[in-house]
């Protein structure tokens, strides 16, 4: 890829009254070689035809009033950006708050386009107790489905484990229709999975910490190029927002960069999402 | 056993209710039919007690003495009884009050409550459970009440992006009461 075709790749940053990840995500984007633009939902939504592909970043849209993201869902900008998927194929980047907008509008699992098939359901409570159902932690993600199955994560190879941190309080991926969660898996559209360092994927509160539906952290659209996911890929795109103290090889690299600012401001983990991103834009225009 | 339930308010203007009245107005299409939404929180307390009148006074001694249900700072409540609903739209003033009772599909437990109320506040003789949801009060404009309702369930169940707003139905139950 050209640094020149880089450049002109256009993606608009949704920001809703509440929104409050923008300005990283956009650095984040920014540092994969893609034109991003704060784009405030109250804007003419003819405007946002113009992007080459969407991010909604995370957040608190609407205050989380009713439930997280809902209220967003309901606004032209969203159903504008619906037809710009729809029609042109064009990417779409759901972290977190933008996931629960993804899920509530229909486009995520979108295997009937438009029509509420899952939820972000409240993470199922500490079960030792603790009042507070709000996670705010790092855990371990597993890229689960084919190479190019979904074209956010293909700079992925499958089975890929990566720190990534979390941070919601409704976050548990859930449907009431079984038969769904079955498409989901024979479609391959579970993108990652809860997992632990070693890539085991089980459902206990240490692993899974919403409760999620097969571990669910991200599921893409049938035809791969809207992903939904609850992690936030842009607080771990960069080797200094790392812990020092994750164990393995981010965070070997973390000690290793102590006093070296050059090294602090390399890739981290999360980065091959905006990677991702970017080359999905990249097929999308032409 | 006598149950009791408890709706708590807020004593300024509701955000959440102001804002889904909104959404359903301006973008759902409701413009002429919603007249007003309030939210209440919603406590259902089993109580061992004999009469209503006792559960009545008890309900009022939690909702004023716990702490738990009421902050007397920003809320304000009020004590019913399950019969005092009208299971479905009841004419009013010309309009149609609906009330919709939304819980978690998983159960509408209220363990924290329960355990509180039990185990730390010394009322393990008198509580045998609570449940808790969100109370939607609509008023509309309808001709009939089956139109009412029918009002009241689409604006309630969400499935689609431009359709329903206040229950999505992969995790939350609702039933007009």
């Amino acid at each position: 890829m050209s640094e020149q075709a880089a450049a002109q790749l256009r993606v608009a940053l949704i920001q809703f009254p509440g929104s409050n990840c923008e300005w990283e995500t956009k650095r984040a984007a920014e540092a994969a070689g893609i034109t991003c633009d704060v784009f405030r939902w109250n804007r003419d939504p003819a405007a946002l035809v113009e992007y080459d592909g969407y991010i909604i970043g995370g957040g608190f849209s609407y205050q989380d009033r009713i439930r997280s993201g809902v209220i967003a869902t309901k606004e032209p900008i969203v159903a504008t950006m619906f037809e710009q998927v729809s029609e042109f194929g064009k990417p779409v980047l759901g972290i977190c708050n933008g996931a629960q907008v993804l899920v509530e509008a229909g486009l995520i699992p979108g295997l009937n386009p438009g029509r509420v098939e899952m939820a972000l359901a409240p993470n199922y409570p500490d079960p030792r107790g603790r009042i507070g159902d709000f996670c705010c932690r790092w855990v371990y993600l597993k890229h689960k489905c084919a190479p190019g199955r979904c074209a956010l994560s293909s700079q992925m190879p499958t089975g890929y484990i990566w720190p990534v941190p979390i941070a919601h309080g409704e976050g548990r991926f859930t449907t009431r229709d079984r038969d769904a969660i079955e498409q989901l898996r024979a479609n391959d559209q579970i993108v990652f999975q809860y997992c632990d360092e070693n890539g085991q994927v089980a459902d206990t509160p240490e692993i899974n910490p919403n409760g999620a539906m097969d571990n669910i952290a991200g599921i893409c659209n049938p035809e791969g190029n809207v992903l939904a996911m609850m992690p936030h890929p842009e607080r771990a795109s960069f080797v200094r927002q790392l812990p020092a103290e994750l164990s393995g090889q981010w965070g070997t690299q973390k000690q290793a960069t102590w006093g070296d600012d050059a090294a602090m401001r390399q890739p981290g983990p999360g980065r091959l999402v905006f990677d991702s991103l970017r080359e999905a834009l990249l097929v999308s225009v032409c | 056993m006598q149950t009791i339930e408890l709706l708590v308010n807020l004593k300024i203007p509701d955000v959440t209710a102001l804002t889904a009245a909104s959404a359903i107005r301006r973008r759902l299409g409701y413009e002429e039919a919603l007249k007003e939404l309030r939210r209440s929180d919603y406590y259902s307390l089993d109580l061992n007690v004999g009469k209503l009148d006792a559960a009545r006074t008890l309900a009022q001694e939690l909702a004023e003495k716990t702490n738990l249900f009421v902050n007397p700072n920003k809320h304000s409540y009020a004590i019913c009884s399950p019969e005092e609903h009208n299971g479905g739209p009841a004419s009013v003033d010309g309009l149609w009050r609906v009330e919709v009772l939304v819980t978690d599909a998983e159960g509408a437990q209220a363990p924290e409550i329960e355990q509180a109320l039990t185990e730390r506040l010394g009322y393990a003789d008198q509580v045998a459970a609570v449940r808790q949801g969100i109370l939607w009060t609509m008023l509309l404009a309808a001709d009939s009440a089956d139109e009412a309702r029918s009002i009241a369930e689409s604006i309630t169940v969400t499935t689609a992006r431009d359709e329903g707003l206040l229950v999505n139905p992969h995790f939350q139950a609702w039933e007009i009461i």
